[in-house]
């Protein structure tokens, strides 16, 4: 059963492949239409996904997902030149596949993070997993942090990404673990609590190499009062969000930093 | 027709927010690939590689894995 009209089908189609350049307004309103309810449902029955306001963050996965993959999944799905697929029962099949699949990436990364959260818990001190790596790539990461603690970026953004990846290599996580790790653990804490976890992390991988000068810059930055008064590092984490929500925001400030650090290294190819 | 550029398809295939930026990408790519089969093909297998890739440790190990070597910047 089909929750969006004819009229709003026609129109979603015009945007997708008449207009210049292409528009996803209906096609986002479709979606919400359509699987809003249905997600909600979801987290509410899923146990990895209840409880957890997981919602918004699906649904706008399942956006993402729908713009990147109308012409390659739906519209041109055949792939014969000239013919673009219009039917809407395989329009509504399509998009609910799609939503069915971020459905379960997520529920299984959510599981995949509370083991993890629980092997966490359960350890006694920090071990580094990473301590069989070769001199080559422990100066490259090296390398990395020390361009990205330097990176004319906010504290917060820079604190992410350091703390991101430290979490990578402590604990062997994954991309999407470690951003919903750090949604779920570190919210209500302050910057200047994240820079003190950071620090710890990092006095147990003495080859990451930190300069004095950086790690002044950084405490610079989070002693800086904001507005009122309040020194950066005193507000929490959380804060930062804003309306994108966590996941979203920790994602985008971590390929900030990322893009930073390619333009700043220099490459050459192996001989 | 100017075909898209690696960028633009990396851009496009690894846009994880719905910022005006990427949307703006979103737009001109899909209506580019809606009428270049050679583009959209370069973006099915990018998508699909992209994918399979989501899963992995973020940052530090893409750059490792690029098939480069660092030099290291000199410090100022």
């Amino acid at each position: 059963m089909r929750s969006f009209t004819d009229e709003e089908y026609e129109l979603m189609i015009y945007e997708l492949t008449e207009k210049e350049p292409a528009s996803f307004d209906m096609l986002c309103a479709i979606a919400y239409k359509s699987l809003h309810n249905v997600v909600i449902r979801w987290c509410s029955e899923d146990p990895a996904l209840c409880g957890r306001q997981l919602d918004g963050d699906i649904m706008q996965e399942i956006a993402i997902r729908l713009i990147k993959t109308c012409v390659t999944g739906f519209l041109k799905r055949d792939d014969r030149d000239g013919v673009i697929n219009r039917d809407p029962v395989q329009f509504n099949a399509w998009m609910f596949k799609v939503a069915v699949n971020i459905k379960r990436d997520t529920a299984n990364a959510q599981r995949a993070m509370d083991i993890r959260t629980k092997q966490i818990d359960e350890r006694h001190g920090v071990v580094s997993l990473y301590d069989d790596l070769d001199e080559d790539r422990k100066e490259k990461i090296s390398t990395a942090f020390q361009i990205a603690a330097g990176a004319n970026k906010k504290v917060h953004i820079l604190l992410t990404w350091l703390l991101q990846s430290l979490l990578i290599l402590e604990y062997d996580l994954k991309k999407k673990e470690a951003t919903h790790f750090m949604v779920d653990s570190f919210g209500d804490k302050t910057l200047f609590e994240l820079w003190k976890l950071i620090q710890a992390y990092l006095s147990d991988l003495p080859w990451i190499e930190l300069s004095r000068e950086r790690r002044d810059c950084l405490i610079k930055k989070l002693e800086k009062p904001q507005t009122g008064g309040i020194q950066t590092g005193k507000i929490l984490y959380k804060d930062f969000f804003m309306k994108k929500g966590g996941t979203a925001a920790i994602s985008d400030w971590v390929n900030r930093v990322n893009s930073f650090i390619n333009s700043r290294v220099k490459y050459e190819p192996f001989n | 027709m100017n075909h898209l550029t690696d960028d633009e398809i990396t851009g496009f295939v690894s846009f994880d927010t719905l910022g005006n930026e990427s949307m703006e990408l979103a737009s001109r790519v899909n209506y580019h690939i809606l009428r270049c089969e050679e583009c959209r093909e370069r973006v099915r297998i990018s998508q699909k590689l992209y994918d399979e890739a989501a899963f992995e440790p973020a940052g530090i190990t893409e750059w490792l894995s690029s098939g480069g070597k660092a030099e290291k910047m000199n410090e100022r």
